[in-house]
């Protein structure tokens, strides 16, 4: 248990400092006219107010990072074979963090708004020619997940094949130094569980593919041809990006499951990492550069006439109100169901819908079930 | 074409959305037989009720510059011919007529400024 627990806690401060490095510069990240999830006029990014609030968000983000850093580091010199637990929470410790920095300096950036009577108009934009929040799939990237899908059928065929030249026990699972530590009797069950988990990996991937196309977007009025074509940019390459994220998860799956079938091949876990890792960093790389939507991407456009149409704002009418503490989109209006968050590079609901609140309804009871049976089956190895 | 809405102006937004339409129609931008997206699919793009774009393509309908195609697919219907001035038009006309009066606009102006965003509508170089 040593080795492992030693491990674990490596990851754990690996986690924690890789976090600590992405999460402050979201709000660099996010698009010039939202602050804390509140839609503002770009031009007041750079005065003093919001400079504050900024450095507020960021100095609580470091106390948050320094305390579960301190908690991690102190549960692992007092109780290190609880590492695991410090491992399962560090995920929930980090969410709270990010509430802890954000909903404060929404609620000051909401307050501000209202005090310097920042006025924002609120243009919506379409195209006729193509819809996104409910249009067809006919340009996402299917490809990727065909390559997945079909090396999924080649593990459910080289299982079936091997099946009868198995022996009765078979390696399920590897240690930290890549040698195997669990041994399963052979049966269909323990030999199908890694294709059929593959597959289950692949449909996910897809539906969260799904969800990138069909996220809402979020077009600047003040150039709207050019938004357009920035968002269409952003999402091929997010597309392409998680497309990519399937491939090297199943062949990361494959590898490991040659393992079982193959006694005696024992993968390097370098090997087994890397396909996985090379896509995370390039995909975040991608992410970082490209910006919320895409805002940072270099797209060519025909020049268009300026608009100097007359735009009303109504600042008390603002669609602030549709965004719970800046976070959470309920808009009972629109029958989009993903929309673009306003904070940070990611996508949310629309939780007025009816299939996103059972949608969401089954994630979280999955989520709960999955902490108290990790939990449950945690203690009992204690 | 795009398609432009101020949701908070005074202007209700179904009859902003049958303007941009319109204006598309007229300055060519929405070809003749082109398809128009579903009443849903658009109002999901722009975040407004389905009702508001659907009342929207009923009105067009009804105006015949759309046609329901198997009463899913609204289609840009064929410019009319004739020079027929409809009752709508013609009241709407009145009313421009009449503002313009009371503005001190002479009648030579008018018709300058009506020829004049004719042709621009028509050459298809109007924006909004």
């Amino acid at each position: 248990m040593t080795d492992l627990n030693v491990f674990l806690f490596i990851m754990n401060i690996c986690v924690i400092m890789f976090c600590s490095a992405l999460l402050p510069i979201i709000p660099l990240l996010t698009r010039k006219s939202f602050l804390f999830g509140v839609k503002v006029p770009p031009e007041v990014q750079n005065t003093d107010e919001v400079k504050a609030l900024k450095k507020n968000y960021v100095i609580s983000m470091i106390i948050g990072v320094i305390v579960v850093l301190a908690a991690s580091i102190w549960q692992y010199v007092t109780a290190p074979n609880y590492t695991i637990f410090s491992v399962l929470y560090l995920p929930l410790a980090l969410v709270a963090i990010q509430m802890f920095a954000f909903v404060p300096n929404h609620s000051k950036t909401m307050a501000l708004k209202e005090r310097l009577g920042w006025n924002v108009p609120e243009i919506v934009f379409a195209d006729t020619k193509e819809t996104f929040t409910r249009g067809n799939l006919s340009a996402m990237p299917h490809f990727w997940y065909v390559i997945s899908l079909l090396l999924v059928l080649v593990l459910f065929v080289i299982a079936l094949v091997r099946y009868p030249a198995l022996p009765d026990s078979i390696p399920t699972h590897w240690g930290v130094n890549a040698q195997p530590d669990i041994w399963k009797d052979k049966n269909p069950g323990v030999v199908l569980f890694m294709p059929l988990f593959s597959l289950g990996m692949v449909v996910l991937m897809w539906l969260c593919g799904i969800l990138i196309e069909r996220a809402k977007l979020q077009i600047d009025h003040n150039e709207p041809v050019k938004s357009f074509a920035q968002h269409k940019k952003y999402r091929r390459l997010m597309g392409h990006g998680i497309g990519a994220m399937t491939v090297s998860v199943v062949v990361t799956f494959a590898i490991t499951f040659m393992q079982s079938l193959f006694v005696g091949f024992n993968a390097p876990l370098l090997l087994l990492l890397a396909p996985v890792l090379v896509v995370t960093v390039l995909l975040c790389v991608v992410a970082v550069r490209a910006g919320q939507g895409g805002v940072f991407l270099k797209v060519e456009v025909p020049n268009t006439p300026v608009d100097s149409g007359n735009i009303a704002a109504n600042n008390a009418m603002s669609d602030d109100k549709y965004w719970a503490w800046g976070l959470f989109y309920h808009n009972p209006n629109d029958p989009a169901y993903f929309v673009g968050n306003r904070f940070g590079i990611n996508i949310g609901f629309n939780f007025s819908r009816l299939p996103v609140k059972i949608g969401l309804a089954v994630c979280f009871v999955l989520l709960v079930g999955t902490y108290v049976w990790m939990t449950i089956l945690f203690a009992s190895y204690m | 074409m795009l398609v432009k809405i101020d949701v908070y102006a005074e202007k209700p937004i179904y009859e902003q959305l049958r303007d941009n339409i319109i204006i598309g129609i007229a300055s060519g931008q929405l070809a003749e037989g082109e398809s128009l997206p579903s009443a849903r699919n658009l109002a999901a793009d722009l975040g407004v009720n389905f009702h508001t774009v659907n009342k929207t393509y009923d009105l067009l309908r009804g105006a015949g510059y759309i046609v329901m195609d198997r009463r899913t697919t609204a289609i840009v219907a064929a410019k009319k011919t004739g020079n027929l001035i409809s009752t709508a038009l013609s009241e709407k006309l009145t009313m421009c007529v009449a503002e313009a009066i009371c503005d001190g606009v002479d009648e030579k102006a008018f018709a300058e400024v009506c020829t004049e965003y004719y042709r621009k509508i028509r050459g298809g170089i109007y924006s909004d």
